[in-house]
């Protein structure tokens, strides 16, 4: 492509917005179309947006925007009857210390096993297609840069690779307020459960960048946003919201431009999407732009969204049965143990109301509001989301709420409640996934989204896709929207 | 080992069938046109996509069946040997192109529901097809890599069709009676009633057994079949093994998950599903609405307790071996899917196996309103009583999971995946090594080639089979 070129990106998500300061950045023009009023996608929604606490964006990509964020790790609260445990950087309180030293010495091990990993996410997959027998060789060699971690180490990752959180826990530090927090890690937005094989994978993939600690960026999530929005301003790209895409326009067999809900028609050589790869391809481009055996295998991605999110506005802080009250700078998981995390996605497979859900918050002090992710509530919930079946979630994750903050009750002032189903209409992402599609071992790498469409590039030439259900998946790092930009850069077809 | 020769007869597998709750019925059979016919009596869609299911599974069964008889690389080690077996797997794999790789890749990796999900939209042919995901796993249909204990359950051969499983006239023992005559032909002899009390070891290196009898043998090379923790925990002096290796070996997952009934019945129960002399009662039996049930069952597992509904395989063998009952009367083995071997609640004492017996008859019984009645005699077993009497720990009927951690060269335990074991001369040659459980003789086979090899012999299992 030409400098000074128009390049449509759908979905002003934290992706759509790298990929789009990246490419202003190398001098095209981007111009981003965003269906909703607001920038951020699924963490800067205005209502919502303090639920979101990022695992850090890659600094590789802030680096390339030439942007600087302070990022403040969080620590994580486990609230249990015998007082709050936490987990941070440094150090593990409140546990009982056979079981903290033996929780400390697994992550450790688990982070040399994770940085070892890290190789495969700034970067596309794996070519299956495209690869001579000398490319899986290559592959086997990204194998050997695993030998670096010595005999042992690699022993072990190739034996836990693919298996359950659930047993590695049990292995290894036995279940509790620790083991909770990490079946929480490994699960949190996916559709499984800490029994369900390729658990640990999911949670190596996240402890690749930054360990897998949450952080916070000094002054607020606002700030990672604003900051992301201004970089793709400054080198004269464009940002439109209230603007959705309702097709994708072309000719032949390549892209020509968009067309708006509206009507309007913005032409352009080449269309960058953040927005869920069954929306972009099957929504926007339509089917009989696709071979038969692409189409069906996109629909058969799987992509249940199992999160809500509740945010509530308070009076006044919770406060803890110990009497103290939690900060900013605290990510709060409310889970007995990894038993519990199971259980819960016992009833969500069947879709049901789980009696007990797993749930991640954050107070926001200075706007007295704690934001809730409820974990493992169904998207279909059985007999469909009503008014009485919204009612009931409320008071369930009030109830347990009112079991870590004593007197909850009388603290909240408003509720706002978001199911996996209202995620799905408001962003257009199928079943409203979290990683706008199940990230598991037969959905990742040169699979993600699907076997044939791994490589950013769409079958229709100037179509590549950059959000969080293409490689290497969701969660706030910004590594799809970098290799979504970085594939259209390099004019890679597949 | 010409087992024909020495009396196995291998009765081919012929059909089966699921009943649901409403007397509906699925029946499965291995003649192409009748299966075709009974698809098509549910779903046109189904029976068309049916012969792509049986395709893929075809092909994933062609693909993977020669690495079971192989031994699995050490892709740590990297030795030449080991180097070559995975440009051998690599090379395979590749040859697949790229579209079957990629399917390859998902289908180990994925649940047996989704897979069948991809291709059928009858819930009981789903259900029917999807037991062969779980059985003997503590698993669901709903957990990732059950696709592959499918291919497992799959791999049996019967005079070279793939896929196909078979019946051992005489029962199961059959088998086993073939293959110690085959081996006492050859000049090798068996002791029964000849329990193992210790391997004796001395600087690293095995020297014999002793039995629990207190005779002792001297050897340079004992094989065991016991599973991995029997051999080295029960069986040897720790002191002798690495502590690494004894940490993974007490690792090893067995949970047992499996039960089973053995019912003498009166006479011929009647299926109030079935058409009258539906020839497919010869087989397998199951009862059950969809997949959703057996992940229900499999959640009560976890959570400690038998299934409430669990996943019944039922087979009344004496229809077709009438000579293993007097006439007129038969008898019906029941595996049963899902019971734990420990309790969350209570022992597995009488009252709690009858508990169970009672909740798996009055299953059947809701199938078949006679079937109470005939019952004449029955024997529980719990996944407990499967290990007391069959020496399979836990009662895991594979000598342990077929989970990814327990695969290849991960089985029994990383580093130790060649049939060898840290003491020298000691080997491993039963389930519980590459690749896994289930009457089909490869790991006693991949173990016989390494031995003989480190004996200097060349072993060609192509003459030997
Ligand atoms: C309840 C919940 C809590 C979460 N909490 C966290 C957290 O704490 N930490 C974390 O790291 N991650 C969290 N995540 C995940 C994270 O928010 C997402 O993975 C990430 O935001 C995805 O970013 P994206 O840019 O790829 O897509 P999105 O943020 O979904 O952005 C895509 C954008 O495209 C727009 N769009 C779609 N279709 C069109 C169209 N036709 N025309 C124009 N625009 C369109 C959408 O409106 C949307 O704004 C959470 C997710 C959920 C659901
Ligand atoms: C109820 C049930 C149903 C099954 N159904 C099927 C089926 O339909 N199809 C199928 O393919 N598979 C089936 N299986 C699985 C199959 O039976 C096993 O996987 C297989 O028998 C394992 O063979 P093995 O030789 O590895 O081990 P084993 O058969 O367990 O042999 C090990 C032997 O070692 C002996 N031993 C143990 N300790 C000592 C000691 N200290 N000294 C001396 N000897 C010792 C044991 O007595 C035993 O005979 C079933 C299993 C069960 C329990």
């Amino acid at each position: 492509m030409k400098r000074g070129e128009r390049v449509i990106v759908i979905g002003a998500g934290h992706n759509g917005l790298i990929a789009a300061g990246l490419l202003a950045k190398r001098g095209l023009k981007p111009l981003v179309l965003e269906a909703r009023g607001h920038v951020g996608g699924m963490m800067g929604d205005p209502d919502f947006r303090l639920s979101t606490m990022p695992f850090a964006v890659w600094p590789q990509v802030l680096r390339a925007l030439g942007i600087d964020v302070a990022f403040e790790p969080m620590t994580t609260l486990v609230p249990t009857p015998q007082g709050v445990v936490g987990i941070s950087t440094e150090q593990v309180v409140g546990a009982e210390d056979g079981q903290a030293a033996a929780y400390r010495a697994l992550m450790s091990r688990l982070e040399r096993q994770a940085s070892a990993l890290s190789g495969l996410l700034l970067k596309p997959p794996p070519n299956l297609a495209s690869s001579g027998f000398g490319d899986l060789l290559g592959l086997a060699g990204t194998g050997l840069k695993l030998r670096g971690l010595g005999k042992t180490e690699l022993r072990d990752l190739l034996r836990i690779v693919l298996s359950n959180i659930h047993d590695l826990i049990e292995d290894e530090i036995g279940d509790g307020p620790l083991a909770a927090a990490l079946a929480v890690d490994a699960t949190l937005g996916s559709a499984m459960g800490p029994r369900s094989p390729g658990t640990v994978l999911t949670l190596l993939l996240r402890m690749a960048r930054n360990r897998g600690m949450r952080v916070m960026p000094k002054g607020g999530i606002d700030i990672l946003t604003g900051k992301l929005e201004n970089a793709v301003m400054a080198c004269g790209g464009e940002i439109r919201t209230n603007a959705p895409v309702e097709r994708i326009l072309v000719e032949g067999d390549r892209v020509t431009g968009v067309q708006l809900a509206g009507g309007e028609i913005v032409p352009s050589a080449a269309v960058l999407s953040s927005a869920a790869p069954a929306t972009t391809l099957l929504d926007l481009l339509g089917p009989q732009h696709l071979d038969a055996e692409f189409v069906r295998r996109c629909r058969k991605t799987a992509s249940t969204g199992m999160v809500a999110r509740i945010d509530f506005d308070l009076k006044d802080a919770p406060r803890f049965s110990g009497g103290t009250a939690p900060s900013g700078k605290d990510r709060i998981v409310i889970a007995e143990s990894a038993a519990a995390v199971e259980a819960a996605f016992n009833a969500a497979k069947y879709g049901e109301l789980p009696k007990q859900p797993v749930m991640e918050a954050h107070y926001d002090d200075r706007n007295r509001r704690l934001s809730v992710s409820a974990q493992f509530i169904p998207c279909s919930l059985k007999g469909g989301w009503k008014e009485e079946s919204r009612r009931a979630l409320q008071r369930l994750v009030e109830r347990e709420l009112a079991r870590v903050f004593p007197g909850f009750g009388s603290l909240a002032a408003a509720a706002r409640l978001m199911t996996a189903q209202d995620m799905a209409a408001a962003y257009r992402v199928p079943g409203g996934h979290w990683h706008h599609g199940e990230l598991r071992i037969d959905q990742l790498l040169m699979l993600r989204p699907f076997d044939g469409a791994a490589h950013y590039a769409m079958p229709v030439e100037g179509l590549y896709l950059c959000g969080a259900g293409a490689h290497p998946g969701g969660d706030i790092s910004g590594a799809p929207g970098f290799n979504g930009a970085q594939a259209l850069l390099a004019g890679r077809r597949r | 080992m010409e087992l024909p020769k020495f009396g196995l007869q291998v009765i081919p597998y012929e059909s089966g069938a699921t009943f649901d709750s409403k007397d509906g019925y699925f029946a499965y059979f291995s003649d192409h046109d009748a299966l075709r016919r009974e698809l098509m009596r549910h779903s046109p869609k189904d029976a068309d996509n049916y012969e792509q299911y049986a395709r893929s599974v075809m092909r994933q069964c062609k693909f993977i069946k020669p690495l079971l008889m192989r031994t699995a690389p050490d892709p740590v080690r990297l030795r030449p040997r080991d180097v070559s077996e995975l440009a051998y797997i690599l090379k395979r794999f590749h040859g697949l192109g790229p579209r079957e790789m990629a399917e390859t890749i998902r289908f180990w990796t994925m649940s047996i529901a989704e897979y069948l999900d991809q291709y059928f939209e009858t819930s009981i042919i789903k259900a029917h097809l999807a037991g062969s995901g779980i059985i003997g796993t503590g698993l669901g249909p709903y957990s990732p890599g059950t696709a592959y204990v499918l291919l497992h359950h799959y791999m049996g051969e019967v005079d070279g069709a793939i896929g196909a499983w078979g019946f051992a006239r005489g029962g199961m023992g059959s088998i086993s009676k073939a293959l110690a005559r085959s081996f006492e032909a050859s000049g090798g002899e068996i002791r029964t009633d000849s329990g193992v009390d210790r391997f004796a070891i001395r600087n690293g290196k095995v020297r014999g057994i002793v039995l629990e009898n207190g005779d002792e043998y001297e050897a340079r090379t004992v094989v065991s079949g016991m599973d991995v923790r029997r051999t080295f925990i029960d069986h040897t002096d720790e002191r002798e093994l690495p502590s690494d290796f004894l940490k993974a070996v007490r690792r090893y997952r067995f949970r047992g998950s499996s039960g089973k009934l053995n019912i003498a019945l009166d006479g011929m129960p009647t299926f109030s599903g079935a058409p009258k002399d539906a020839r497919f009662l010869k087989g397998d039996l199951h009862f059950l609405d969809d997949m959703e049930e057996i992940e229900r069952a499999y959640d009560d597992w976890k959570a400690g307790r038998w299934s409430v509904s669990p996943y019944v395989d039922f087979l009344i063998p004496t229809q077709i071996d009438p000579t293993m009952a007097p006439p007129g009367k038969h008898y019906a083995t029941v595996f049963v899917q899902y019971a734990p071997y420990e309790l969350a609640e209570g022992q597995w004492d009488d009252a709690n196996r009858e508990a169970f017996a009672e909740t798996v008859i009055s299953k059947i019984a809701r199938h078949s309103p006679d079937f109470r009645k005939l019952i004449v005699h029955k024997e529980v077993r719990s996944p407990l009583d499967i290990e007391r009497e069959t020496g399979l720990t836990e009662g895991n009927i594979f000598q342990g999971e077929l989970t990814f951690d327990q695969l290849l060269f991960n089985r029994p335990v990383p580093g130790y995946a060649q049939y060898r074991s840290p003491v020298r001369g000691l080997y491993m040659c039963g389930s519980s090594t590459h690749p896994g459980g289930g009457v089909m003789g490869a790991p006693g086979a991949n173990a016989a080639r390494e031995i003989l090899a480190d004996l200097g012999h060349k072993f060609d299992l192509g003459a030997a089979a």
